[in-house]
């Protein structure tokens, strides 16, 4: 192995700028002449507009403009379209419905945008927008997702007065009650998965930019995404050519999965740029981010497990609501709702299964991927069901998993959802994390605890996660004539490392050392091609397509090589950034090759100077990270109070490109799992439908004294399925997170007769718990 | 308007500013020091911790008018800094940041938990780094950075 | 997340505040580290019209144990109190609770007189220095007056402060050596405000006071008569009866956070 390579854990090439306060982030950004934007919202969760007086917003000094829903609708920006054709319960086709991006007659959730305020300061901007006369008239809402198909439920949409969106199913619904027919136990139970926001630390920002002279937009933003962006804002909102949008995002702080694409501030400052010829910055404050932004999970689910009378799963029954919010804007509002459902079967083998899923509209933001995007739901599901089949079936938790495992020689496998999994050793997982865990010592610990007056409590989940679906991304290797090389990548880094990542993979295949490559992204002038950074797919996919592009490089080196060396192409080696001729000493390096390729006397005849090498990579089916996570709990029973004492996690991503940075997304993962199930919520009061939790006073998240080390040790199985036989590690921590931890609370408080808890367990729930229990 | 002056990493310097102007917005948007960040504006989540006369303070619930005739240090201001040169190598090695928006804050609180407190043991720093929010470590990093810098020190 | 407009006066002495404030037409403020009122102004929750900034003013900043009570400046830190600046037994139970107050970095600005002014109820001066005893300082118009920690706070960010007036110091019984006492907080988070308080003070009398009640703290007479009898132990099914009476509009849960807190505040002084 090389100096910088595939499997080290070499320090990030970020840190340097980022540790000195150097970094670039989209809020950093200021151009000259830049006015401010202040988006207006909606202050009732559902409402219409009788009327807006921006009159004495516009009067007021300094402020350049003030636009309603019918400035923008007056110019005709187009949707961001629908590309899949779902169906309703009915059989009625789904219906798209498309957020305006400043609302028009109707508000649909507290912080829909009702207009844009653009001043020469961020200050004029803001007491225009409190000079904003909206004259609203307040309908009744629903927030609650098992509420929004109760009969008497306020209605969102006219058109559709059981609020269905559509209705989705997987899996062989007759099979899965013959199954159910036969089974010596059935398992029930209910789950209702807390709605979350990603609360990135850095809030969102925008900045747009019109060129006249070039009739050209620039957009400098946080996005994870900046090929898709354009794309969506030529091809879709404004109808230019791709040519006319430039999308550039620099440092990005966090990002989730939700710093996504279609977000009407992209297209609105924009929009107001070229109607002002001015920049226009818009920059989210963190009040309004809750308001402003997708959120994550939020869906209702009641599952049965069917089991023979020897403890194996016969099939697995799960009816979900998804609560997409107040509309349906983009295919990512679907993301979470439809793509994870496969791995509800988890990682077991289960003969029949069924899942429908009905995604309903609430007066509410709208929902879309946040870490997991449907996966931590699915695993949570199957996870939990296994715990609750444990205690009812009187069977150790880890041996009922034992049982139903999916042995690695199954593999592949296509499970009954209609997903193929490739590869894992899951029972391997289970009893290596177990071990971590010291899982035979617990019930001391257990007793230990209790003489403290502490309940004390073990879970274990198992999760799989569906990663980096088959769609391409885009890697480009440019030589200059010193020999450096410019590594150009369609993904974009939000801080999982990829500069470090991608040059270490180059590194590999081409023996380059660090200093001589730089790595470009998020910017859609420099980069050709991408589709962005999300589903855990950065490595599997842009890594792949980098490898190749590598690869490209050697073949195309290689003749310029051999010219140099005065032998024949077919007795080259490369090894390590050096061409040998086979069995001498002659040699060359890559880099002598590289400046070379630029002076056309020392190329063979025939050959075109330069060298430049790109690849895009799509893989033909989906990666399958998995893993096994155990989580150890002390409760005060007097307060409700939970504290985290261990954390353990095995964890296969495949091949690890990088052991310190897969470790660092598996910590970050877990501890916003750990959260969602401790203490994070996006929270409405029922009858009002206001939001609660818009400040990080109300919205609670984990904080440095609330954890303990989270000890990882790998057990990677390569997948066949990309060269580089990565499979994702983004989301696997949080997927693990929420039914590990949640399943460690309840069992925790399994003595005192505590059989659920809500999500968030926060201290006052856990006590209530206790109390119900007390009296049960 | 109210004149202030403030000496910003050793350059001192006058402005002019609306009392109601944030120490951050004074530091981000007058003088460009872009690393102090914003990470929620009240002061919950300490991304905008910046030195002042020496200890930190919260930029984004300090108004500018209050830190005349102070001494402030951004996260720019500490090149020479021994205490945030070993915490900046440590964060280095225990791979304490990913995103890094919430970094800066988070160094200026590390460098008073290295300086203030040196015989601080994991607990006690778990606790002093609670008052800064980081959104992708689970904080592993970071307090295993914060941990080896105090060793280093104890020598 | 900004603040609204306001104008500002940074006090050259304190009369020139107490000037200000007697003049003022409009919400006036006094400004001290601003910890509570700046999350307050920028979440436009507090809009006050003038903000009056005493850090310039002289003599506010004082610890004065030579007398029979300890003096303390309004403007003394949280910092300062958590390393260690006032003396004595008195000292070591204010430092113990400074250190609980949010974070270093808050604890930097924020001070005393300012936090009991504020009168945020989930704060923790407010409770604190009520179970310990003593007086306030005040400022105003015609001269000083002092008002005692009973009564003071009279509800959620009220107290007994007249709109013209300036908090200037408290004055504290100085604790003999060894005396007892116990501070105990429920908080969703540590650093954070309170979710329930319980102090407990042996001085001359014991004193035990309920705190982060949604309005002002309050003593519990039936725990201090406890004490008195020579207890030194407190149930939490005690705690709850004792403190059920006082009817601060507490749900079972919050009856019961404050019953844990002051039995292990109670707990904690006579460990």
């Amino acid at each position: 192995m090389g100096q910088f390579g595939i499997g080290q854990a070499v320090v990030r090439e970020e840190d340097p700028r980022l540790l000195r306060g150097r970094g670039m982030y989209a809020g950093d950004v200021s151009l000259p002449r830049q006015s401010y934007a202040l988006m207006v919202r909606s202050p009732h969760a559902h409402a219409e507009i009788r009327a807006i007086d921006t009159e004495a917003a516009r009067s007021l000094p300094g402020v350049l403009a003030v636009y309603t829903g019918e400035d923008v609708a007056a110019d005709n920006l187009g949707v961001p379209g629908m590309p899949v054709k779902w169906t309703r319960p009915d059989g009625a086709p789904m219906a798209y419905r498309p957020q305006p991006p400043l609302a028009l007659g109707r508000v649909r959730y507290v912080g829909d945008p009702v207009a844009l305020v653009v001043a020469e300061t961020l200050d004029a901007a803001r007491d225009a927008a409190e000079a904003l006369m909206v004259d609203y008239e307040p309908l009744p809402s629903v927030t609650d997702t098992a509420r929004t198909v109760e009969p008497d439920a306020p209605v969102i949409w006219d058109d559709a007065p059981d609020n269905v969106s559509a209705l989705y199913q997987a899996g062989d619904a007759a099979a899965t009650d013959a199954a159910f027919a036969n089974a010596a136990h059935v398992v029930k139970r209910r789950f209702v998965i807390s709605r979350v926001f990603a609360q990135y630390m850095e809030a969102r920002s925008a900045v747009g930019e019109y060129d006249e002279r070039e009739d050209r937009f620039t957009l400098y933003a946080d996005v994870q995404y900046p090929h898709r962006v354009r794309q969506l804002l030529a091809e879709k909102i404004f109808q230019v050519p791709e040519q006319s949008v430039r999308v550039v995002a620099r440092d990005v702080g966090g990002g989730f999965g939700t710093k996504g694409w279609q977000y009407p501030e992209h297209r609105l400052t924009l929009w107001a740029a070229r109607k002002l010829g001015r920049p226009v910055k818009w920059t989210c404050e963190r009040t309004e981010a809750v308001m402003a932004d997708e959120h994550g999970r939020d869906n209702v689910t009641e599952a049965e497990l069917a089991f023979d009378a020897n403890g194996k799963v016969l099939g697995l029954r799960v009816r979900t609501l998804a609560n997409i919010g107040a509309y349906l804007s983009a295919i990512r509002n679907l993301l979470a709702a439809y793509t994870n459902v496969g791995t509800l079967v988890g990682v077991y083998d289960i003969p029949a299964a069924h899942a429908e899923v009905r995604t309903v509209h609430s007066n509410t933001n709208l929902t879309a991927p946040y870490r997991g995007a449907g996966r931590p739901e699915a695993t949570y599901v199957i996870e939990r069901m296994f715990d609750a089949a444990a205690r009812e079936l009187g069977i150790d938790r880890t041996e009922l998993r034992a049982r139903n495992f999916i042995p690695p020689e199954k593999m592949p496998i296509r499970t009954p959802l209609g997903l193929c999994y490739d590869c894992g050793e899951f029972a391997a997982n289970q009893e290596e994390a177990l071990k971590m865990a010291d899982y035979a010592g617990f019930e001391a610990r257990r007793e230990e605890a209790a003489k403290r007056g502490k309940l004390r409590g073990i879970g274990t989940a198992n999760p799989i996660e569906r990663s980096a679906s088959p769609s391409p991304d885009f890697a480009e290797i440019r030589f200059t004539t010193d020999g450096t090389a410019t590594i150009l990548m369609g993904t974009k880094s939000q801080g999982q490392g990829h500069e470090t990542v991608y040059k270490q993979i180059v590194g590999e295949r081409l023996g380059l050392d660090s200093e001589r490559m730089r790595v470009i992204d998020g910017d859609t002038d420099r980069v050709a091609f991408g589709i962005g950074t999300m589903g855990s797919r950065s490595t599997v996919i842009g890594g792949s397509a980098l490898y190749r592009a590598a690869d490209k490089v050697i073949e195309r080196a290689k003749p310029i090589a051999a010219h140099m060396l005065e032998a024949s192409v077919e007795d080259m080696e490369f090894e390590r950034g050096i061409f040998t001729v086979a069995g001498t000493d002659r040699t060359v390096t890559l880099t002598d090759v590289a400046k070379a390729s630029f002076l056309p006397a020392r190329l063979p005849p025939g050959s075109e100077p330069g060298l430049f090498e790109s690849a895009t990579f799509a893989p033909e089916d989906d990666t399958y990270p998995n893993g096994s996570h155990v989580c150890e709990v002390e409760i005060d029973p007097e307060t409700g109070e939970t504290h985290i004492v261990g954390y353990w996690v095995v964890d296969d991503v495949g091949v690890v490109v990088n052991p310190t940075i897969v470790k660092g997304q598996i910590h970050g993962g877990v501890a916003q799992g750990v959260g969602q199930v401790l203490m994070e919520q996006v929270a409405y009061d029922p009858d009002s439908g206001q939001l609660l939790s818009a400040s990080f006073m109300d919205y609670c998240m984990p904080r440095a004294d609330d954890f303990s080390d989270i000890a990882i040790v790998s057990n990677p199985v390569p997948t066949a399925r990309n060269p580089l036989g990565v499979k994702g590690a983004g989301e696997a921590g949080t997927v693990g997170a929420l039914p590990a931890t949640m399943n460690a609370l309840l069992d925790a408080l399994a003595p005192v007769g505590v059989t659920d808890l809500p999500m968030p367990a926060t201290p006052h729930a856990i006590w209530q718990a206790i109390e119900k229990a007390k009296t049960a | 308007m109210s004149e202030i002056t403030v000496t910003i990493n050793g350059e001192t310097v006058t402005g002019n500013v609306e009392p109601r102007l944030s120490l951050a917005d004074f530091v981000r948007d007058h003088r460009r020091l872009t690393g102090t960040h914003l990470g929620c504006e009240h002061g919950v989540c300490g991304a905008c911790t910046v030195l002042m006369n020496g200890e930190p303070v919260r930029s984004c619930i300090t108004f500018a008018v209050v830190a005349d005739g102070t001494e402030i240090t951004t996260i720019e201001g500490f090149d020479e800094d021994e205490p945030m040169t070993q915490l900046r190598k440590a964060f280095h090695e225990n791979h304490a940041l990913q995103c890094g928006y919430c970094t800066p804050g988070m160094l200026v609180a590390a460098r008073d938990i290295v300086t203030r407190l040196p015989d601080a043991d994991e607990a006690r720093v778990r606790l002093e780094l609670a008052g800064n929010l980081c959104r992708c470590t689970g904080y592993v990093g970071i307090v295993n950075a914060v941990l080896q810098v105090l060793e280093e020190r104890r020598g | 997340m900004k603040s609204a407009k306001f104008d500002y006066d940074r006090a050259g002495t304190l009369g020139d505040a107490l000037a200000t404030l007697g003049n003022a037409d409009g919400e006036f403020r006094v400004l001290g580290g601003g910890q509570s009122l700046g999350p307050m102004m920028n979440l436009r929750l507090a809009q006050p019209d003038r903000l009056i900034d005493l850090s310039k003013v002289a003599g506010l900043d004082g610890i004065d144990a030579a007398g029979a009570t300890l003096r303390i400046g309004a403007r003394v830190t949280h910092a300062r109190i958590e390393d260690g600046g006032v003396p004595g037994e008195t000292g070591a139970y204010m430092k113990f609770v400074a250190t609980g107050i949010s974070y270093r970095s808050v604890r930097n600005r924020g001070t005393i007189g300012g936090s009991l002014a504020h009168a945020d109820p989930a704060a923790d001066w407010p409770s604190a220095l009520l179970a310990l005893g003593g007086e306030v300082v005040i400022a105003g118009q015609d001269g000083e007056r002092k008002m005692p920690f009973d009564g003071f706070q009279i509800g959620p960010f009220a107290t007994g402060l007249g709109y013209d007036e300036i908090l200037v110091a408290v004055e504290l019984p100085q604790l003999a050596d060894g005396a007892k006492w116990g501070y105990y907080k429920v908080n969703r988070k540590p650093g954070e405000f309170a979710d329930a308080i319980g102090a407990v003070v042996m001085g001359d009398a014991p004193r035990a006071v309920c705190g982060a009640t949604g309005s002002a703290p309050f003593r519990v007479d039936a725990i201090e008569q406890k004490l008195a009898g020579g207890s030194t132990e407190l149930s939490i099914a005690e705690a709850r009866d004792m403190i059920s009476g006082h009817d601060p509009g507490f749900d079972d849960y919050e009856l019961q956070i404050h019953a844990v807190a002051l039995s292990r505040a109670v707990g904690r002084a006579f460990a």
